[in-house]
């Protein structure tokens, strides 16, 4: 599948994978993220469920402390 | 647009600010000086004599709720600004109560988890709303860092990486800068129906 994650085309073996195994393969192992999938936010207790799969938009923000 | 056409738009505006430490105080107060019409902020802590390196607020107020100092001291900048003050710390149940209505609420949390819960809860329940959140302003420097991303009724501020810690404090300039892009999506957003950014 190809996705575009962060405004950026990336391509998968898979033909879908989890938001969870998405942020393991690019290796983002931040606490806190905030995941947008076609516009829609993804609670962070759906990332285990909620899959991506071809032509879907992914958005990751990493959340960090300081305000 | 004029002056007073965007001041006759702004004067209509309510926007929540969640928060008023470093980026709510000064959000706040650049969003009073451009106009915005009605303002709600809300915090359940007290103005420390450590948060008078950042935070918009005064000696003489150490030891007062900072919501409750917030609110004066943007009456001091425009007596017709509308101010209502919350000292509570905000949950869900809470992010609900104080911000529906809301044009936009800005998240000027300290922690990363308090940030996550107003996004979610705004985000997924109050859907005429619009967020303006922070992430990353640690330090100083590294003003091009510091950008602006929005997505849908979505915006975030911030390098998203510099995170405050023991060897990272914040300092003024760049909370302050952080705390102006979120009031500068908040006016995008109210007199350009949009933050003027893209993800």
């Amino acid at each position: 599948m190809t996705i575009t994650l962060n405004a950026q085309s990336e391509s998968y073996p898979e033909r879908s994978l989890t938001v969870r195994e998405i942020l393991a393969r690019k290796r983002w192992s931040f606490p806190l993220v905030i995941a947008r999938l076609n516009g829609e936010l993804v609670p962070r207790e759906a990332y285990a469920e909620r899959s991506v799969s071809d032509g879907d938009a992914l958005e990751l923000y990493h959340l960090v402390s300081g305000g | 647009m004029t002056r007073e056409a965007a001041r006759a738009r702004l004067a209509k505006a309510y926007v929540g600010v969640a928060g008023c430490g470093g980026l709510g105080s000064n959000c706040a107060a650049a969003l009073a000086r451009a106009g915005v019409g009605r303002l709600l902020v809300a915090d359940f802590d007290l103005v420390s004599e450590s948060n008078l390196d950042r935070q918009f607020f005064f000696r003489d107020q150490v030891g007062r709720p900072k919501a409750l100092a917030l609110a004066e001291n943007l009456r001091r900048i425009d007596p017709g600004v509308r101010v209502e003050s919350r000292v509570a710390r905000i949950g869900p149940a809470e992010a609900l109560e104080f911000f529906s209505g809301c044009d936009a609420v800005v998240e000027a949390f300290d922690e990363a988890e308090a940030k996550a819960m107003l996004v979610e809860t705004v985000l997924c329940r109050l859907p005429g709303t619009w967020l303006v959140a922070a992430s990353g302003l640690a330090g100083y420097g590294r003003s091009g860092a510091l950008k602006v991303r929005a997505s849908g009724r979505f915006v975030i501020c911030g390098d998203l990486e510099s995170e405050v810690g023991p060897e990272s404090p914040p300092f003024a300039p760049r909370v302050g800068i952080v705390a102006n892009m979120e009031a500068n999506a908040v006016l995008s957003i109210l007199l350009g129906g949009g933050p003027g950014e893209e993800a």
